[in-house]
C-alpha cells in the first residue's frame, strides 16, 4: 500500500522511471485496488492496453507481405505512410538542391542581368530628365533671341537709313 | 538641378555623327569634366536608343521626336569665373569649323548658337552662353531639324531646372 502510493506520488510528479510505470500499470491489472485508488483503475487499465497495443512489433495482417521462398517465410513490414512522405520529401530536396546547383551559368545571371537592366532604366530616365532640360533651355534660347533679332530688324528697317 | 545631378553616362559606343565633336569641343570638354565646379552631362547614342524604349507614355510627342534624332549630348555649366570661362572657350573652341546660326547679348550674356551642316542636314548644334553669372556649353549631335527644336519652346513643362530659371531671367 505504502509502495503504490510512494509511485504514484512520484508519478504525478512525473519522476518515476518506466519500470516504476509498468509496476503502477501492473498493480490496477491485477485487480486487488486499495478502494482509495479505485477511481485510478481505468485510467491504468487503459495505459495498460496501450502500452501493450505500442509493444507490438507486428501490424495488421492485411498490412503484411509475405515473401515466400526467398527468405523462407521471412514477412517484410510496409513502411508506415508518414515516413515514406519524408522520404520522397528528402529525395525530392536533394534533387532540387541539385538541379539548381548544376544549372546553366548563365541561368544563373538572370537575376544579375535583371539588376543591371534596372539600373540601365533609371539612367536612361536620369539621362531623359537631362535631355529634356537641356532641349528645353535650347528651344527657350532659340526661340527668345531669334525673336530678338526679328524685333531689332523690325527697328532697323524703320529707320531712314532703309527708306 | 543638373547643377546637383551632374551625370556621366560613358558606354564607349561611339557613332560617325558624335565623331563630328570629336575634336575641340571633346578637348575642351575632358579640360574641365573633372573640376568639381563643373556640372557635366555626358549622354551617348546607347542612352539615347535605351531612352527611346523606356519613354512612355508622359513623354511629349514632340520632344520624343526630337530626341529620336540625337545621337550625342554633352552639357558644361559652371558658376564660378564663368565669364572667365567663356573666353577660354572662344578661344580654345574652332569655331571656323562651325556656321554661326545666332549671335546675340542680352542683359550681360552672350549667346552664340553655331552649327555643323552636310548639305541641308544640321549634324551639330553647339551652344555656349556666357556671362558674369553662368556659363553653359551644350553640344547636340545627331540630324538636327532646328524646326522641331524651336517648337519645343513653351512645350516643355520642366520644374526644378533652376540654373535654366536664372539664366532665361
Amino acid at each position: 500500500m505504502t509502495d503504490i502510493k510512494q509511485l504514484l506520488d512520484r508519478y504525478w510528479e512525473g519522476e518515476t522511471t518506466l519500470e516504476e510505470e509498468a509496476n503502477i500499470r501492473q498493480y490496477f491489472a491485477v485487480g486487488s485496488v486499495a478502494p482509495e485508488y479505485d477511481h485510478l483503475t481505468g485510467l491504468f487499465v487503459y495505459q495498460t492496453i496501450l502500452a501493450q497495443q505500442g509493444s507490438r512489433t507486428e501490424v495488421p495482417a492485411a498490412r503484411h507481405t509475405d515473401v515466400e521462398g526467398a527468405g523462407g517465410g521471412a514477412s517484410i513490414v510496409p513502411m508506415p505512410a508518414m515516413r515514406w512522405l519524408v522520404r520522397v520529401a528528402a529525395v525530392a530536396s536533394i534533387l532540387l538542391a541539385a538541379v539548381w546547383l548544376m544549372r546553366p551559368a548563365d541561368q544563373g545571371d538572370d537575376s544579375l542581368a535583371q539588376v543591371v537592366l534596372l539600373d540601365e532604366e533609371a539612367e536612361a530616365a536620369a539621362a531623359l530628365d537631362a535631355t529634356r532640360e537641356a532641349l528645353a533651355f535650347l528651344s527657350g534660347t532659340l526661340d527668345r533671341n531669334t525673336r530678338t533679332i526679328r524685333r531689332h530688324v523690325k527697328q532697323a528697317e524703320k529707320a531712314d537709313i532703309f527708306r | 538641378m543638373l547643377r546637383r545631378i551632374s551625370i556621366l553616362l560613358l558606354f564607349g559606343f561611339l557613332s560617325v555623327a558624335t565623331q563630328a565633336q570629336a575634336d575641340a569641343v571633346d578637348r575642351f570638354f575632358t579640360a574641365y569634366e573633372d573640376d568639381p565646379s563643373f556640372s557635366v552631362v555626358y549622354v551617348s547614342p546607347k542612352m539615347f536608343q535605351m531612352i527611346a524604349k523606356v519613354s512612355g507614355e508622359e513623354v511629349e510627342d514632340e520632344l520624343l521626336d526630337v530626341i529620336n534624332d540625337l545621337r550625342g549630348l554633352k552639357i558644361l555649366t559652371t558658376e564660378t569665373n564663368s565669364m572667365a570661362v567663356y573666353q577660354d572657350a572662344k578661344a580654345k573652341l574652332n569655331t571656323s569649323d562651325y556656321e554661326v546660326l545666332l549671335t546675340a547679348r542680352e542683359e550681360g550674356q552672350d549667346v552664340r548658337f553655331f552649327t555643323k551642316t552636310t548639305g541641308d542636314v544640321v549634324n551639330e548644334l553647339l551652344l555656349l552662353v556666357g556671362g558674369s553669372d553662368q556659363f553653359v556649353l551644350m553640344s547636340f549631335v545627331g540630324n538636327l531639324d532646328l524646326n522641331k527644336i524651336a517648337k519645343l519652346a513653351g512645350k516643355l513643362d520642366i520644374e526644378g531646372a533652376e540654373y535654366l530659371d536664372n539664366l532665361q531671367n
